[in-house]
């Protein structure tokens, strides 16, 4: 999945603040985004569920406008099959 | 965009760090590890191994019993499968009966990827009655 960081995430969590060396945890929102990106089967349900109770989504379509946000048309038509059916399935 | 798996790619860690088994992943998993992390861990060292010696140290010792025979099968498919991609010899450990399930197991417990799962997982996969699509296999 880290083959995937889109670049800045303004909502990251600094976890390691040294000079000459920064670290950032990757926000829910960034995660979900990349969960929605990778989007497989057997793998990433469970994190996707995690994710998005986290964030306080319900629905499909909030899940998909998040991952939107950050990939825009990236997010293809076995991503959306696979978030429907995670939130069908529940 | 340089990925992390490029800059490894690039720069390789020397062999001697590269330890990860299939043996060792039935054992962290039969001391209460995540299978799947386990796996996934495995996967990932995996695709760093430079040459096929190296590749077939990976998955040529018998992993020990995990306690559940879905975990065993797994192993076993990975093995084959990972031995088909990389024109390996197949560990002759992955073709013993317990590494053969009697029920099919859907990796994913969603019913709506049962379709896609029987379509897509890896030949290794199906004959041993385990369902996960070929491309839950990647890492990146």
């Amino acid at each position: 999945m880290k083959g995937f960081l889109a670049g800045h995430d303004p909502e990251a969590t600094p976890v390691l603040d040294l000079p000459g060396l920064r670290c950032l945890a990757a926000s829910p929102r960034a995660l979900l985004a990349l969960k929605v990106l990778a989007h497989r089967v057997g793998e990433d349900e469970g994190d996707v569920r995690l994710l998005a109770a986290a964030l306080g989504l319900d629905s499909a379509d909030q899940v998909l406008a998040v991952a939107e946000e950050t990939f825009g048309d990236q997010i293809d038509a076995a991503a959306r099959f696979f978030i429907e059916e995670i939130f069908n399935s529940e | 965009m340089t990925t992390r798996s490029d800059w490894l790619a690039e720069h390789p860690p020397a062999a001697k760090r590269l330890t990860a088994t299939l043996a060792g992943v039935a054992r962290r998993a039969r001391e209460g590890e995540d299978f799947r992390y386990a796996v996934r861990e495995f996967i990932d060292e995996f695709g760093l191994r430079p040459d096929d010696r190296s590749r077939a140290e990976a998955i040529s010792d018998p992993p020990p019993p995990t306690g559940d025979p879905r975990y065993d099968a797994y192993l076993g498919a990975l093995a084959e499968h990972l031995a088909v991609v990389h024109d390996l010899k197949r560990p002759g450990w992955s073709l013993e009966p317990d590494r053969f399930l009697d029920r099919f197991w859907f990796v994913s417990e969603v019913p709506g990827f049962r379709a896609v799962s029987i379509a897509q997982a890896p030949a290794a996969f199906r004959r041993r009655g385990v369902f996960i699509p070929e491309r839950s296999l990647h890492r990146v």
